[in-house]
């Protein structure tokens, strides 16, 4: 059995981590995959006789894992912008919220 | 935060929410925007987004807004050098991600991809949740969210402290060792248990079946799912917790915070490597208050504030001292309820197997059983009389005849467990309230069932318990160091005699009959006009601070358990307690229970909200509830009665809402005329809603209440001088409507219809 | 030579050049021209036409009969009620301009920041519910203005302040009554023949610049946030580097926000852009200097050359086109210097004319008009550049931490409030806090005692916020970055790592101390740090002031109950009575007392041992340093770099091989 190990930026996360568990476990030769959503790196054992690296790396991709690919996110506004949290969400607290203060203290007091 | 975490928990943010949003628009597209959107028996919508939001999910295109919501919380990623602060910001993101974590379990359900398939699991427990359980089908699911019954049901529980609060765990342990050590050290402190996650596909969940730990409601652990998305259910529940026992509605974001974070004892366990996802779902637990602890080595953050103790711990496992997994696991767990500041008081019981609340709800079954007492074949009973100090020896176990060694497995056998206590300030009457917490005490050890009390108690032990070691004596030693434990302040001695020499036990089940009769006639004779003094309880002030409990020998708690000799006894323990005696004064009207004394206590202790109450009224100054009431009554003006609904009853009401609903209007501590929490035994009660006519008012109840209380019920209708009024009473049988009632009490010729108008 | 006179290598730079040309700077002012020897110790009476007096005998007294004690108490009154005056008048222009837009007479202001709008209007006792963001707007701006005529009662900002120091207050009678009356009441006071119990003219000295405080400087600090928005953290730049060797550099100079703010938007206007390229420039290059620049920074990220003492060597770069000046802190000096170098300076204030300076008034009914207008004047002067001489010192820093912020940063916008910070107060994570502020002073090295102070501050884990000059000072030195935590001690660092933030805090101009107020108000009433702000363990630091402005600012901390140090001989030096009543004195009146110490090891000492006298006051836990330091991303850096090295590490074991030796 040889690995190989492949940076998969796209699995950040276990669900991810049980789809591309799925995509190379079906893989004839795969024997082995070891998958890292907090690395997201992937080892994968396999057999060379039976079954090529491009190929793994072909099915990763085509199932949307593909290694090295980043996911495409919208870059959310900084705060000194207009149409930013700080602008559009975030209260102007000047004051202790006395609420805060009301709804402390000891809990289950017998 | 550490930059670390932050980096990862806005990352995760970003693209779990733009995940949710990816199958927001799929789904709108497939199944269109008017598809519902539903979780299981729940009244609380997509919970967390009720809670933050205000948004009532009820179908696909309600998420739009709320996914919107979560993009306005997102924020960039900290730069590598010279970088913008990000804790303010992280966690706005960890909360972005628990919208987009509940939308996605949203969407499941609408897509039928929920709860999550899990070949061989075996729920324990009513799992309303699980598709086939209520078919009696095979499992093989995910428990998926808890619904409201479940959560009322713990809730009295979650309320007195018994239960400190859970514990969600994510991902899978290092070794299935740790991993099972981990529960049990969690269910022996009473921690509801939450399970979720996986690492490299391998959750804890897989770990506890392979190593056959009994999963659901009944033994505090609910497996949520096998990825870190499903862990939203935990905060789900949190958020409900607030909602349903604080009195709190939706989009009061700040105060169901707050609740959570004073008054649940909850916390994240990370078990295996930490993702992007799990340190953004973690950011999201820290705005409850909740920290998060990983077996693993991560960045730690001890500052406080957010949290009342340290934001994130990280204790990896391999550098834990300790001879072995399970040892290592026990001080993990010690270090969680360090982090969290929980306090729990762990009785010590000298048994071979495992012992905590959390094992009350176990069954044992036929196969797994190797002895039972009582049931159907044989015969036992429980017994607990106070004795002079001088007659008791404290510790002294005894048991009286032979043990099960020589019954074959399977088999059964006669057994008496007799009592006997001293104490000075043990008195008579709180004798049945000790006795009928030997079934908690018993039911606490794991591969022990107990069901039933006095002389119809039902107790098997399980293969797996005698092979451990437990035999009778070990009853004696339970018994012994709970009551020594709860009941210290009126018990000063304990003594057990088990008995199953036939001669003896004859003896003694004479004498346990003759005080049960004794006792029935007692509790029968006291009535409200007997006494001079009923009993607050303020209990739940804790979840519901202006909600107050009066409670009288003719009306229970709402929450079912507690009556006025509870109260009492409780008083004697805790002088200073949430149970103080509230002295009557003057009955101002006997008909509506109007009394000085209870209407002065009332205004004070619910610090003036409630200027009256009606001790037999549910028309006119009702008591208030908090949100752990056994049934719910609520008038229907069209039948001119009312019905009854009880938390175990999940169908449809002829008022048009379901108990959950109906819980949020009778909840918080509010007087709502026409609608009110109760516990079921009042419904026997001579005093029920007197003033408005009494039990022959009731023209709905669910048939839970009709079976469980067929005998109570029969005697009531009886002395109602109406002896087939129970079957005049609709129930979700025959109406959900109240056009599918009326003329049910058409045609049964039901007594309200007669009676005069309530109004 | 030139290293005494500042810490700053891009200052000393030009310094050099300065002194090889012969050019005077203040730098050199300083030394040919000693302060007089009796004014500076508070002895000289120059009331009437019957003195100057000059008391230097022991037990002397003026032509009328005055005191040593009255004269040094009278002129000290008199300095914060100049102080006063100028953050008030400041303030009162803010208002101005705010209902100037309110009332769409001032097209090119809008309101910014609604949120904060409606907070002040709640605060101010407007209604806001159905109504117009400008109807309220204008009601804000009216009820802000009335604060400065009103003529009894008490001022409406004094309710931010925790309740038991409000009892303080109005219990010894200086609660103020009117922002305007409280100077004109010292002035009147300290007439010759008026008041001459210096109790009496401090208490009522205190008053004043309680309404500058809690009134004129606070109420400026709400407005400039509403029309331009509440700082928000932002990455930024200081020191001269941030002038352009090839674009036309526009220089801003002054305290008030009302121009910059529209120079900055004249600046990026594109028409602008190519108007410069037209003029052989590669664009325009906008930066700051003084508490304009703090604004500016604050809001818009727009760097700063330097503070007051740099805007002399910022002219001597020869790089800089225009210099647009308001008001307050603007040398003379810059006028006979445009002489010498091409730069243009600009006046635009009717409160402040330079000889030899181009007026351009500005008005704000035609505000981005004029800006444009004087843009231009500086794209023109560009082909009149010469040999230029930039530094290349520049450092990052974050600004931007309004008080608001820092009630978000501490959890976000559901779970916002103070109580991590108080946490970390009580905990010992944080020894205490101090701000630091105040202006740069020719008598001593610049930026060297802000940075002194700072540093050892924050090795003590105590938590520094800064305005004005002396946040530019520390800026230049890297103090305002987060790297910087790696300088502080452990404890202040696991704060600083667990919220993001630098170990110092860039609050704002030096009108903006009030944010600092509001922040201590928020912690005294969040818990478990006392009820009032004298209980928090807090000081004061203006270890290089010099104006006016900073004896106000000053006095209203101590004032508020905080312990308040400056960095220079006493200028009440000759009256220990009156140097004993400024600190004991009013430490049992008012909780707060103001030192002056021109040590700054003595002032790190001392400070350090008043937070530890307030934490024992409280109960806290003795500071112990050691017992923090654990957390952060320390150690995982260590072990992603072992992974990615190919070592044998675990994830459940935070022992890291050793790399194998090679």
């Amino acid at each position: 059995m040889e690995r190989i190990v492949l940076h998969v930026p796209k699995m950040y996360a276990d669900h991810h981590v049980q789809a591309v568990r799925n995509t190379l476990l079906q893989m004839d030769g795969v024997e082995e995959v070891i998958a890292s959503s907090a690395f997201k790196r992937v080892i994968v054992g396999y057999d060379p006789a039976r079954l090529q690296p491009s190929a793994i790396e072909e099915s990763l991709r085509a199932a949307g894992y593909g290694p090295g690919e980043e996911w495409e996110l919208p870059s959310p506004p900084e705060g000194k912008d207009d149409n930013s949290p700080w602008f559009k969400l975030i209260q102007r607290i000047t004051e202790t919220n006395m609420l805060d203060l009301q709804m402390s203290g000891d809990f289950r007091k017998y | 935060m550490s930059r670390y975490i932050a980096t990862a928990a806005i990352r995760g943010a970003n693209r779990i929410v733009k995940e949710a949003d990816d199958l927001f628009h799929k789904t709108l597209e497939e199944l269109g925007p008017d598809k519902p959107i539903q979780f299981p028996n729940t009244a609380y919508y997509l919970p967390v987004i009720l809670g933050f939001t205000g948004i009532e999910v009820a179908k696909v295109g309600d998420l739009g807004p709320v996914l919107e919501v979560a993009k306005s919380l997102l924020h960039p990623v900290p730069g590598e050098q010279t970088w913008l602060p990000y804790l303010g910001e992280t966690l706005d993101c960890g909360v972005a991600t628990l919208f987009a974590e509940e939308a996605i379990e949203g969407l499941r359900f609408a897509r039928g991809e929920q709860p999550e398939r899990i070949p061989g699991l075996q729920l324990t427990g009513t799992s309303f949740t699980s598709p086939d359980a209520g078919e009696g089908g095979n499992g093989g699911y995910a428990n998926g969210p808890i619904d409201d019954i479940q959560l009322r049901s713990w809730g009295i529980q979650l309320v007195d402290g018994r239960m400190p609060g859970f514990a969600a765990i994510v991902g899978a342990a290092k070794s299935n060792q740790a991993a099972v050590q981990i529960i049990r050290e969690l269910q022996q402190r009473n921690i509801l248990i939450f399970l979720s996650g996986n690492v490299n596909g391998r959750s804890i969940i897989h770990q506890l079946m392979e190593e056959g730990v009994e999963m659901g409601y009944d033994t505090y652990i609910v497996p949520f799912g096998t990825d870190t998305i499903s862990a939203i259910y935990a905060l789900g529940f949190a958020t409900r917790a607030a909602l349903t026992f604080g009195g709190l509605k939706g989009g009061q974001f700040r105060e169901i915070l707050l609740y959570n974070k004073y008054r649940t004892f909850a916390f994240v366990l990370a078990l295996g490597e930490v993702d992007d996802l799990k340190y953004a779902t973690a950011a999201g637990a820290i705005s409850y208050g909740f920290p998060a602890i990983a077996d693993t080595v991560i960045p730690q953050i001890l500052p406080t504030g957010v949290t009342t103790y340290e934001h994130v711990i990280s204790m990896p496992f391999d550098d834990i001292e300790g001879k072995d997994d399970a040892e290592k696991a026990r001080r993990l767990v010690q270090r969680c309820l360090e982090v969290r500041g929980v306090k729990v008081k762990i009785t010590e019981v000298p048994i071979p197997v495992p012992y905590g609340s959390a094992f009350e709800g176990e069954r044992v079954k036929r196969a797994d059983m190797r002895i039972e007492f009582g049931g159907k074949n044989s015969r036992a009973f429980e017994y607990l009389k106070m004795s002079p100090l001088d007659e008791v020896e404290d510790g002294k176990i005894e048991v009286v005849g032979p043990g099960f060694e020589n019954i074959e497995v399977g088999g059964y056998m006669d057994l008496g467990i007799v009592v006997e206590v001293a104490g000075r300030k043990m008195q008579e009457d709180f004798e049945p309230v000790l006795e009928r917490q030997i079934h908690y005490f018993i039911n606490g050890a794991s591969g022990v069932q107990h069901i039933g009390q006095r002389d119809i108690a039902w107790i098997r032990i399980s293969k797996a318990a005698t092979d451990k070691g437990f035999n009778l004596e070990h009853f004696g030693k339970i018994l012994h160091a709970r009551f020594h434990s709860d009941f210290g302040t009126i018990v000063d001695k304990v003594q057990v005699t088990i008995i199953t020499e036939p001669e003896l036990y004859a003896k003694w089940l004479a004498e346990a009959r003759k005080a049960y009769d004794f006792r029935n006639k007692r509790m029968a004779e006291m009535t409200d006009e007997s006494v001079d003094t009923f009993y607050s309880c303020i209990l739940c002030q804790s979840f519901a601070p202006n909600h107050v409990c009066v409670i009288s020998p003719e009306r229970l708690g709402l929450c079912g358990a507690y009556n006025w000799l509870d109260c009492k006894a409780s008083h004697q323990i805790n002088p200073t307690g949430p149970n103080q005696p509230i002295v009557k004064g003057e009955c101002i009207d006997p008909v509506k229970g109007y009394f000085t004394g209870v209407n002065e206590y009332a205004k004070q202790a619910s610090h003036g909200t409630v200027e009256q109450v009606s001790m037999y009224s549910i028309m006119e100054n009702p008591m208030t509830a908090c949100g752990c009431f056994e049934c719910i009554m609520m008038l229907i003006p069209e039948a001119n009665g009312f019905m009854v609904v009880s938390r175990e009853d999940p169908s449809m009401t002829p008022t048009g809402m379901t108990f959950s609903t109906l819980a949020g209007m009778a909840g918080g501590g509010l007087q709502t005329p026409g609608v009110m929490g109760i516990g079921k035994y009042f419904l026997v009660s001579k005093k029920f809603i007197r003033a408005d006519g009494g039990f022959k008012r009731i023209v709905w109840m669910s048939s839970f209440l009709k079976e469980s209380l067929a005998e109570e019920l029969k005697a009531v209708c009886e002395r109602e001088g109406d002896p087939d009024l129970l079957d005049k009473i609709a129930d979700e049988r025959v109406a959900t409507t109240v056009e599918e009632l009326l003329p049910f009490l058409e045609e049964k010729g039901h007594p309200a219809l007669t009676m005069p108008p309530l109004f | 030579m030139v290293k005494e006179r500042t810490i700053d290598p891009a200052v000393a730079e030009i310094l050099e050049i300065a002194e090889a040309q012969g050019i005077s700077t203040a730098f050199s002012r300083a030394e040919e021209l000693k302060p007089c020897p009796i004014g500076h110790k508070g002895a000289c009476c120059k009331l009437c036409g019957m003195g100057p007096c000059r008391l230097t005998k022991e037990g002397q007294r003026g032509i009328c009969g005055a005191t040593i004690d009255t004269i040094a108490a009278r002129n000290l009154a008199r300095m914060i009620a100049g102080g006063a005056s100028a953050h008030s008048d400041h303030g009162r222009d803010m208002a101005l301009t705010l209902l100037a837009a309110a009332e769409g007479k001032a097209p090119d202001y809008q309101i910014r920041d609604e949120k904060k709008l409606l907070e002040v209007a709640h605060l101010l006792g407007v209604k806001t519910q159905g109504r117009e963001t400008m109807e309220i707007a204008k009601e804000v701006a009216e009820k802000s203005l009335a604060q400065f005529g009103q003529q009894q009662g008490e001022i409406i900002y004094l309710h931010r302040a925790p309740k038991k120091r409000q009892e303080i207050w109005r219990k010894l009678g200086i609660a103020p009554r009117g922002i305007d009356r409280e100077v004109v009441d010292i002035m009147h006071r300290t007439h010759m023949g008026n008041d001459q119990w210096y109790e009496s003219i401090l208490m009522a000295g205190l008053r004043t610049a309680l309404a500058d405080g809690w009134g004129g400087s606070m109420l400026s600090t709400d407005i400039t946030d509403i029309l331009f928005g509440s700082p928000v953290p932002l990455m930024a730049r200081a020191n001269m580097g941030a002038l352009s060797e090839d674009e036309v550099n526009i220089v801003v100079h002054g305290h008030e926000p009302v121009l910059s703010e529209m120079i900055v938007v004249a600046v990026n206007d594109p028409e602008m852009i190519e108007y410069a390229k037209s003029k052989g420039a590669k664009g325009i290059n906008l930066s700051g200097i003084c508490c304009t620049a703090n604004e500016t920074l604050m809001r818009q990220g727009v760097p700063t050359v330097g503070n007051f003492l740099s805007q002399e060597l910022a002219m001597i770069t020869g790089a800089i086109e225009l210099m647009i000046v308001d008001i307050q802190c603007i040398m003379q000096a810059l006028a006979p210097l445009t002489q010498q170098f091409h730069t243009l300076l600009v006046t635009t204030s009717p409160k402040a004319h330079v000889e030899g300076a181009t007026h351009v008034e500005f008005d704000e009914h035609n505000a981005l008009e004029i800006a444009k207008k004087i843009v231009k004047m500086g794209i023109d002067n560009f082909p009149n550049r010469r040999e230029t001489h930039i530094p290349k010192q520049i450092s990052h820093l974050i600004a931007g931490f309004s008080h608001e912020y820092i009630n978000y940063a501490l959890g976000g916008f559901y779970r916002g409030s103070f109580r991590p910070l108080n946490d970390a107060v009580i905990q010992g994570r944080l020894r205490g806090v101090a701000g630091v502020v105040g202006c740069n002073n020719a008598r001593t090295c610049q930026d060297y005692s802000h940075d002194y102070v700072v540093r050892e501050l924050i090795k003590n884990d105590v938590l520094v916020v800064m305005t004005g000059c002396g946040a530019i000072a520390c800026a230049k030195s890297g103090l305002l970055s987060p790297e910087a935590a790696e300088l502080a001690g452990p404890g202040l660092r696991e704060i600083c790592e667990a919220v993001g933030i630098p170990p110092v805090l860039h609050v704002g101009s030096c009108v903006d101390n009030t944010r600092i107020l509001t922040t201590l108000s928020q912690m005294a009433t969040e818990g478990g740090l006392g009820e009032d702000i004298a209980d928090i363990p807090a000081v004061g630091f203006a270890p290089e002031w010099m104006s006016e402005k900073a004896i106000s600012i000053g006095c209203y901390f101590v004032a508020s109950g905080v312990y308040t140090i400056f960095g220079s001989e006493s200028p009440v030096a000759n009256s220990p009575i009156v140097d004993r009543f400024i600190s004991e004195g009013w430490e049992k009146l008012v909780g707060g007392k103001l030192e002056f110490i021109p040590d700054p090891e003595e002032t790190v000492r001392k400070a350090l041992e008043h937070i530890d006298k307030k934490r024992a006051a409280l109960g806290l836990v003795e500071y112990d340093p050691t017992r923090f330091g654990q957390s952060g991303d320390r150690l995982m850096r260590q072990f992603i770099e072992a992974m990615e090295a190919g070592l044998p590490v675990s994830p459940y074991s935070a022992k890291i091989p050793e790399p194998a030796k090679k």
